[in-house]
């Protein structure tokens, strides 16, 4: 399973969401303070939009198959570059030679022909017998642009493929609505191939001017044997934090608390070992955040199965 | 304070209500009085604290910070109130701080002597976990008056994507004693059974049915006294609460998860609403059979309270959540 985290707000070095705090995302790849059965190796992306950059609607886009902790163009990056909104992912998959660890293969996934971000923390159990199903729903213009062998990659398509692109402005309502085609589709695939094993979907997902996240499991609880284990039967966590503006505070890196509601923080888990400033999204449900004159507003929707 | 009144003192706080004064003489035996001065910090919100602590003398401030807010005072304790009993059944994080506010002095019951009272004095344990879990369900409660008065002014918006039709709604399997103790053997070596001896488990299996459910079906009903409780062996359940906006989603639990009814430890209404989210198999345990257990096999059903009190404390920070939510974010 990997690790997530999205980011939007006051313009913020990347160094105090991937280095700094004391479970940072690179720090959870590989001495996580929450979910510790399993470690991150299998790659390391992320995209980040800085309002005030030379073309800011082109975002910075950073890719590795690589280890980050050892990564020194990455650190030296991080130290530079403020964005005010980013999705950063490190990717973890089963300990085998059958699991194919490349550039294609990293989130956060972006399309050259679209603005939307995408990234993924989770399993679409039975992908492989159900990709070419889903293929069939996914638009020509996106299915061409599938690069990689990621069950994520094509769920991205296909979210795509329901958006209604005409639009100049696509709000949450838009991605929420698109989010439940998807999930329908995906829900009647799985039961053309008779598959109802567990699968845990929490999406990512942003353009620069909105971050989206799902905290849904198709079929929860619901395991090949009856005697099946595995540490990662737990439902999928989703966290988030929001205030003023991240950063160090009272020795402790957390969000600056005012009446003003600016930054918010989505991420698969705290970034800090102390999560007290920090509420669980719900299961079962979508949020979604977005600046209107500077101030955060934060939209969720409930899910029902 | 001598000896006879602080046995006294301790058999009048709600944390030993139901201790005898030979069972208070075994808990000053395995605690210690120690005293503070002004500003010195007890618990820490967001660290393990060591035990119950009982306010003898002074005054004490708790306080929070939480999402969104400055820092808060919520409560100040004076003597013969406890704290540090989320910490004590559940083993997680402080969820306040406690300051002493001048000079104060406290006696604690440290979580390891506690825990060893399984041991040496288990009915002991039990009276303790039982008057704080009324407590907690007591604080539950007004949480949950809370969400209904928020819920008045929010309109959170709901999908429902029926993924599941609805079928039987339940189905009891006719398994014997030996043939459910063989098909759930496995259950034995989960963290759940860790605590249970395998005379222990076999009797916990032997008082269970196996039911199947189908999507929606709803297992334990909000306001009602002496409901079942239930072990989830294959699919997830819904806890929530009824409000002016419907069914309100508190938390999602999956398998290896016991759930029951505030009810059976607090002899009040319910407090909660548990649905199927999706075809569930459980196992049932009514009421008349916990009745048993806890007549015949008493060391059973204070292990099975054990799980049950853990259980209910973990609601809490589901409940505030809510809350803290509701109070927040626009819909």
């Amino acid at each position: 399973m990997c690790r997530v985290l999205s980011y939007l707000g006051q313009p913020i070095l990347l160094d105090d969401l991937l280095y700094k705090p004391n479970n940072s995302l690179i720090t959870q790849s590989y001495d996580p303070k929450f979910m510790t059965h399993m470690l991150n190796l299998a790659g390391f992306g992320f995209i980040a939009w800085d309002y005030d950059s030379f073309q800011s609607e082109i975002p910075f886009l950073y890719r590795t198959h690589s280890l980050p902790f050892y990564d020194e163009n990455l650190k030296n990056i991080a130290s530079k570059v403020r964005a005010n909104c980013i999705i950063a992912h490190t990717r973890g998959v089963e300990y085998s030679e059958k699991n194919i660890v490349s550039n294609q293969n990293v989130h956060p996934f972006k399309f050259s022909n679209t603005s939307i971000a995408f990234a993924h923390n989770g399993t679409l159990v039975g992908f492989e017998e159900m990709r070419l199903d889903i293929l069939c729903h996914i638009k020509k213009e996106y299915q061409k642009l599938i690069r990689g062998t990621t069950d994520t990659e094509s769920m991205y398509a296909l979210f795509l493929s329901q958006l209604d692109t005409a639009k100049d402005t696509i709000s949450i309502d838009d991605v929420f609505a698109a989010l439940i085609e998807t999930l329908k589709i995906l829900d009647k695939l799985r039961k053309k191939h008779h598959i109802s094993i567990s699968s845990p979907l929490n999406f990512f997902i942003s353009n620069s001017e909105f971050i989206v996240a799902t905290r849904f499991v198709f079929d929860y609880g619901r395991y090949p044997s009856s005697t099946y284990s595995s540490p990662h039967m737990g439902y999928q966590s989703m966290w988030y934090t929001y205030g003023e503006q991240y950063g160090l505070y009272n020795d402790r890196y957390e969000m600056k608390t005012s009446d003003k509601m600016k930054s918010i923080i989505i991420s698969s888990e705290p970034l800090t070992e102390d999560s007290t400033t920090w509420i669980e999204l719900p299961e079962y449900s979508f949020i979604g955040a977005t600046l209107v004159n500077e101030q955060l507003v934060i939209r969720s929707m409930d899910i029902l199965v | 304070m001598n000896t006879l009144l602080f046995i006294n003192f301790l058999k009048s706080t709600d944390a030993f209500k139901y201790l005898d004064i030979k069972a208070i003489g075994a808990i000053i035996d395995h605690g210690q009085l120690i005293n503070c001065s002004d500003g010195d910090v007890i618990l820490t919100q967001g660290k393990f604290g060591d035990g119950l602590y009982i306010l003898v003398e002074g005054k004490m401030a708790v306080t929070i910070r939480a999402l969104g807010k400055e820092i808060v005072t919520l409560a100040t304790l004076s003597s013969g109130q406890f704290f540090g009993e989320v910490n004590l059944l559940q083993n997680t994080p402080c969820t306040a701080t406690v300051k002493s506010l001048g000079k104060s002095t406290y006696f604690l019951l440290k979580k390891s002597s506690f825990d060893m009272f399984y041991v040496g004095f288990p009915e002991i344990r039990y009276q303790i976990s039982q008057a704080l879990i009324e407590n907690v369900i007591q604080r539950q409660r007004i949480m949950r008056k809370e969400i209904n008065s928020l819920s008045k002014m929010v309109l959170r918006k709901k999908v429902d994507l029926h993924l599941y039709t609805i079928r039987s709604p339940k189905i009891k399997l006719t398994l014997t004693t030996s043939e459910k103790i063989e098909r759930f053997a496995y259950l034995e070596t989960i963290p759940f059974f860790n605590l249970f001896n395998s005379l222990e488990f076999h009797q916990f299996i032997k008082q269970a049915t196996v039911v199947e459910f189908t999507n929606k079906f709803t297992l334990i009903k909000q306001n009602l006294l002496n409901q079942s409780c239930y072990f989830i062996l294959s699919g997830a359940v819904t806890v929530g609460v009824l409000s002016k906006q419907g069914y309100l989603k508190v938390a999602v639990l999956g398998p290896n998860k016991l759930i029951c009814s505030t009810s059976l430890l607090d002899q009040q209404n319910e407090l909660f609403v548990y649905k199927t989210a999706g075809p569930a198999i459980l196992l049932e345990i009514t009421v008349d059979k916990l009745e048993h257990i806890k007549r015949e096999h008493k060391l059973l059903w204070y292990k099975i309270h054990d799980t049950m009190t853990q259980y209910l404390v973990s609601l809490q920070n589901k409940l505030n959540t809510q809350i803290i939510r509701m109070a927040s974010e626009n819909y």
